[in-house]
């Protein structure tokens, strides 16, 4: 058996599982302790997992969504996936028929998923029969799980404390940068540019790139274009929203690279950079983590319900753990904070990683909260459960399998509409889900309410991890995949939206 | 009953203004205005700080009650007006501004609110939001714009297999563009530009089948059209008799279009039907859209009261839209397909720093999508049903705005407010303004405008000692009482115009008795100190002219003469025994502490007639001020030319013509006067000067 990790592009399927190094790690946590080094052989490329299998004749499990799996992929690959969206993608990408899921499936004839829902969503889509097993990390879950107490996370990056910063108040806000709709129908008009100095921190790329394109906008209109012929006028029209994006993708680099890593944010007013050292929790203080993907969405909501929750109790602590930022990500959750302000709960952003991983973060953490609009698989949120750290979350996607009201604190949610991931067209044809705002305030509030209770908390705590623990167990998980491995490849079969149509 | 209105966008505006700040409250002003006219004479106002309160004061005069409706926003209603303002506004979060931020104390609505001390909202919603902030007694009152009886011969209408609506402006029809051939990566600018150059074109729409209907501003992001389209076109992918028709409401509509075509490209394929209309629609057109309406479609962050919705109700058309803010007055399971909706957090719309303070409604996709497909099923299989919802629709908007029934709470809102003592005073509380000078008056709002304007002539006391302003009693000549007394002393009667404000101590109004005050023009101001004597007479011709006097003088005998906006000062301790001002073109007379004017005396800031160069036929003796230093004294039969200032401590001797600026502790006479001395000064004690005097003189002009 080999398995890869599908390369290409985004982490699309694994989305907010993607936690530090996603693919990789997912591979290990699902994979890492199954069957012996003789029978799962980790390979390099997909290529080469798809060739060695062919060769002799074993089993390639394929980490990636079904349109991202190589062409030459036949029935010895089976594809890996979770979907963070209601149902699996019915048609091409981009006009690519190679990428229709339908099509895939059928040719792998078997698929392994992260979850229950995955599984419903693939069997809509191929028919009731098709064989799709569930594989699910295996954690390991204690007994008794430890009650909370105080940590130093020692954490390399950046920080940003409420502790520590100030002045949280609201301020008056920054100098928008020049939109397109600005530049090109409200005149140009130089002088409507901010009149006060930008901080560089500010300057994001938008904002340089509105700035250039203003007053190239300007230059080209009222000194050149009268003067070109016009094939070339019309030329320059056609090309300029291509050389717009051009200028956007190389101009993102420069300042990329430029602010990349912590250094960007040093400027930053509330965001502390370097090696900090971040003492949370302990004694009365209810701490709720949050792990976030980049492409996670609900920060928003998580951070307003939070402060809605706790405004006045300086004893409250949402710590939210992120990778690493870039300046504008960085600037955009510390100005959100700000509007939130001013409040004496404690936000800690910690952008970054903390040495000795996130069980520091865990051991120190009394709830894991989640505002998330759809999970392929939810690995922060299992490993807080697993440690008996009852969750604030919504109940859908792959959070589904693991949040319910004996453990945790259900978060309603209604349907958005979305793109699937990997649709360059961003056609609205997926939907995901979006948590209730005012029943994620009602969740977290009972949370804190529960945590006052010591027996009740540990009651709920070890009623948590024994869940898990049924869940996820290695043994479990062992068998689903055998199961899988062992499956006939139903090659050829009709998928279910195929026959309809 | 006198209702002065206002609002920002006028009907010369309207057109440049749609989709921008604060346009829609044309809209109401317009339909309120009909049901106004039926209560009192409406008087649209465009500069309210300058008209209202001149005709409120005429009209007080008249003894006839006179209101102020500023429609507009709180924070953009005029403030310290002495006519009762009402604000009337709409409000779709769940909390009014209560901070102040930017420095602009007006972003805070609560303070402005309680000055103003009563608004008219436009729903049930608002009036709570507006009370939690306010106290449970805060006269506040949900009044909607009327519409329903413009729109409620619609219902009779019978509802057309199909119309055709023709207009000047632009459409998009999915039907007819070619949609398959658009891509996400078209160059939108292009294509909006040149539907821009083709503008103004007739266009003509033929529109059948179930029609569902939506007026929105495309660039207000509360109206939320992306999830009204996306679930419309989820829904009724595959149902080509479902049409849905944006109506546009913005100046510049087509860059809205291709916004909306934007987000339609991501939808597409679908089997529906967009409509986008941009463009006045004429009124039968209007109609006609209407008419062939099914349902009529709202998916709102939050209403006010949402105008668009109510009118098509009126017409007897169901509803698709959540039952929140502004329309859970008139929006429910009867008459509408309500979509449900949660709360979420956001910032007040006109506050920069974007802090969070408040929630809107967030829409619920799913539930809108199941209200289209019931409503599609009840249009095309359950008649009965459709009929019972249209009539539920008419008479729930009829309870809720109909004209006889918002006429009756008007007036409700006006005998209770208008009833209240003080109301005509309007704000009986003493606002304490810090002045420039750093002097603590106590002046009350009406004349606070007056007196913000010239309050530079005071400067020139700022080294006295302040009066104690805050024992004035305020005398206000409309006032039954005060009017009493007034026109016995003051002679006012038929001479008085509006806007006049006089103060005087309650102690001195015996000793000023024999003074004769015309007053004619608007906001003139007379501050009159303790222990005043004043003989002779002040008149005040044209607008806006200021008298102070700062008492303690021994006599006071003068006649001042203002032509509009002029300002006379009158130190303390200054004494006149009988003297002449006139003043004209903005002059500032000023006399300084503790002057004395002997008998005959004309100060001239005018000469009244114009003295022109023949070639350039430019005035060439503009008024100007005169200032009199401080313990200035001019003898009997002197006349004070424009523009001449004395210094502090001269002396002018009898019968002087001063027609130059006079150096400090100056001797000086003669016509044209001449300096024949420096280094003198006088004393009020004689022959011997006393020696307390003469040192504090001596300090004066040290």
């Amino acid at each position: 058996m080999f398995v890869s990790n599908g390369g290409g592009g985004g982490d699309a399927g694994f989305g907010n599982g993607g936690l530090d190094g996603s693919r990789e790690q997912l591979r290990r946590v699902f994979f890492g302790n199954v069957g012996s080094p003789k029978t799962a052989e980790a390979v390099e490329t997909v290529p080469t997992g798809v060739n060695r299998a062919k060769k002799t004749g074993g089993v390639h499990l394929c980490l990636a969504q079904p349109h991202e799996l190589p062409r030459d992929a036949g029935p010895e690959t089976i594809p890996v996936f979770g979907i963070d969206t209601a149902l699996c993608p019915d048609e091409a990408l981009a006009g690519d028929r190679w990428t229709v899921w339908a099509l895939r499936l059928a040719r792998a004839g078997r698929a392994g998923v992260f979850s229950n829902h995955a599984a419903d969503a693939v069997r809509a889509l191929m028919g009731p029969d098709f064989a799709v097993s569930v594989l699910r990390p295996a954690l390991v879950c204690p007994a008794a799980p430890r009650p909370s107490s105080r940590a130093i996370l020692r954490l390399r990056g950046s920080v940003l404390d409420t502790a520590k910063w100030a002045d949280t108040r609201p301020i008056d806000a920054p100098p928008a940068a020049p939109t397109v709709t600005d530049d090109l129908f409200e005149g140009s008009d130089p002088s409507d540019l901010a009149s006060e100095p930008v901080p560089a921190w500010r300057k994001t790329p938008r904002y340089r790139l509105g700035t250039v394109r203003k007053h190239a906008t300007l230059v080209y209109r009222e000194a050149l274009r009268d003067l070109l012929p016009l094939p070339l006028a019309r030329l320059v029209s056609q090309t300029a929203g291509a050389g717009h994006r051009s200028a956007r993708r190389i101009l993102a680099a420069i300042v990329q690279a430029k602010n990349a890593g912590p250094t960007g944010l040093a400027q930053a007013p509330g965001w502390q950079v370097g090696d900090v050292d971040v003492p949370v929790g302990g004694g009365v203080v209810v701490v709720f983590a949050a792990v976030l993907g980049a492409l996670d969405q609900g920060w928003e909501d998580l951070l307003s319900a939070f402060v809605a929750t706790c405004k006045g109790d300086g004893q409250a602590t949402l710590v939210i753990k992120t990778g690493e930022l870039d300046a504008d990500t960085g600037v955009g959750y510390a100005d959100f904070v700000r509007r939130l302000g001013p409040f004496t709960c404690r936000i800690v952003i910690l952008a970054g990683d903390i040495e000795g991983g996130l069980d520091q973060l865990i051991g120190a953490s009394d709830f894991y909260a989640c505002a998330s609009h759809g999970e392929a698989a939810p690995l922060p949120l299992m490993r807080f459960l697993a440690a008996g750290r009852p969750a604030v979350s919504p109940s859908h996607s792959a959070l589904a399998d693991f949040v319910d009201p004996a453990s945790s604190f259900v978060v309603e949610s209604s349907i958005e509409y979305a793109a699937y991931p990997g649709d360059v067209e961003q056609r609205l044809r997926a939907t995901r889900w979006r948590p209730d705002w005012e029943s994620l305030c009602r969740g977290l509030a009972d949370a804190r309410a529960l945590r006052g209770s010591p027996t009740a908390y540990q009651a709920r705590a070890s009623a948590t991890a024994a869940g898990m623990a049924r869940l996820c167990d290695p043994d479990v998980v062992q068998t689903a995949l055998a199961t899988l491995v062992a499956q006939p490849s139903r090659q050829g079969a009709q998928p279910a939206a195929l026959v309809a149509a | 009953m006198i209702i002065l209105v206002h609002s920002e966008t006028d009907a010369g505006s309207v057109a440049s203004r749609l989709g921008l700040a604060e346009y829609s409250y044309f809209f109401v002003l317009r339909a309120f205005r009909p049901v106004l006219e039926r209560i009192g004479m409406v008087v649209p106002i465009s500069d309210p700080a300058r008209e209202v309160d001149r005709l409120w004061r005429q009209a007080c005069l008249r003894g006839e009650p006179c209101v102020f409706l500023s429609f507009a926003p709180p924070h953009r209603t005029q403030l310290r007006l002495a006519c009762p303002t009402i604000p009337v506004f709409a409000w779709e979060f769940d909390t009014i501004p209560h901070e102040m931020w930017s420095g602009e104390p007006r972003h805070d609505w609560v303070a402005v609110l309680r000055e103003l001390g009563q608004a008219i909202v436009h729903s049930v919603e608002t009036v709570r939001v507006v009370r939690a902030a306010l106290g449970d007694d805060f006269p506040v009152v949900s009044i909607p714009a009327p519409v329903w009886d413009g729109f409620a011969s619609g219902a009779s209408v019978a509802h057309p297999a199909q119309t055709k609506i023709q207009w000047r402006g632009s459409v998009i029809d999915t039907n007819a563009i070619g949609m398959a051939s658009l891509k996400h990566d078209v160059n939108w600018v292009e294509l909006v530009l040149a539907e821009r150059a083709r503008g103004g074109r007739v266009q003509r729409v033929v529109l059948d089948g179930v029609v569902y209907t939506a007026v929105l501003n495309p660039d207000d992001g509360r109206k939320n059209w992306a999830d009204m389209i996306s679930a419309f076109c989820r829904v009724f992918h595959a149902t080509p008799d479902a049409t849905l028709v944006l109506k546009l409401t913005h100046h510049d509509g087509v860059w809205g279009m291709a916004l909306i075509l934007k987000h339609l490209v991501r939808l597409w394929p679908f089997d529906c039907r967009i409509v986008l209309i941009h463009g006045f629609l004429p009124d039968a057109d209007y109609a006609r859209l209407v008419a062939v309406t099914a349902f009529t479609v709202n998916t709102s962050h939050g209403e006010g009261q949402c105008l668009p919705l109510m009118e098509a109700m009126s017409a007897g058309k169901p509803a698709v839209a959540p039952s929140h803010t502004g329309m859970a007055d008139y929006v429910h399971e009867d008459c509408a397909f309500v979509v449900r909706s949660t709360a979420e957090p956001t910032h007040w719309p006109q506050d920069g720093r974007a802090a969070i303070r408040t929630l809107r409604r967030r829409i619920d996709p799913g539930s809108l999508e199941q209200a289209y497909r019931e409503s599609y099923v009840v249009w095309t299989t359950d008649r009965v049903r459709y009929q019972a919802m249209a009539a539920s629709a008419f008479e729930t908007v009829r309870l809720h705005c109909s004209a006889e029934l918002t006429e009756t709470r008007l007036r409700t809102f006006f005998e209770g407010s208008l009833g209240q003592p003080g109301m005509l005073a309007h704000n009986d509380d003493p606002y304490t303004v810090p002045l420039m000078t750093g002097l603590p008056m106590t002046i009350r709002p009406a004349s606070f405008t007056a007196l913000d304007q010239r309050i530079g002539a005071l400067r020139y006391f700022q080294s006295s000692a302040p009066p104690d302003l805050a024992d004035y009693d305020m005398l206000d000549p409309f006032s039954p009482a005060d009017n009493a007394i007034l026109s016995a002393r003051f002679n006012l009667q038929g001479k008085a115009a509006p806007g006049n404000v006089i103060f005087m101590h309650r102690a001195a109004r015996k000793a000023v008795s024999p003074t004769s005050i015309r007053m004619s023009g608007t906001q003139n101001v007379l501050l009159v100190d303790a222990a005043c004597m004043m003989h002779g007479s002040l008149t005040m011709d044209g607008d806006a002219n200021l008298a102070i006097f700062l008492g303690d003088q021994s006599e006071l005998a003068i006649g001042a003469t203002f032509y509009g906006h002029d300002n006379l000062v009158w130190g303390r301790g200054a004494s006149s025994f009988g003297m002449r001002i006139w003043m004209q073109g903005a002059t500032t007379c000023t006399i300084g502490e503790g002057c004395l004017f002997s008998e005959n005396i004309t100060i001239r800031c005018t000469d009244h007639h114009s003295i022109f160069d023949l070639d350039t036929a430019q005035q060439i003796n503009a008024p100007a001020d005169v200032t009199i230093g401080r313990h200035v004294w001019i003898g009997q039969d002197c006349a004070i030319g424009k523009g001449v200032t004395l210094g502090d401590g001269s002396i002018i001797g009898a019968r002087s013509l001063v027609v130059k600026d006079t150096g400090k502790a100056e001797l000086w006479a003669g016509s044209p006067a001449r300096k024949l001395r420096d280094r003198v000064s006088w004393t009020l004690s004689h022959p011997v000067a006393d020696p307390v005097e003469l040192e504090t003189v001596r300090a004066l002009l040290a």
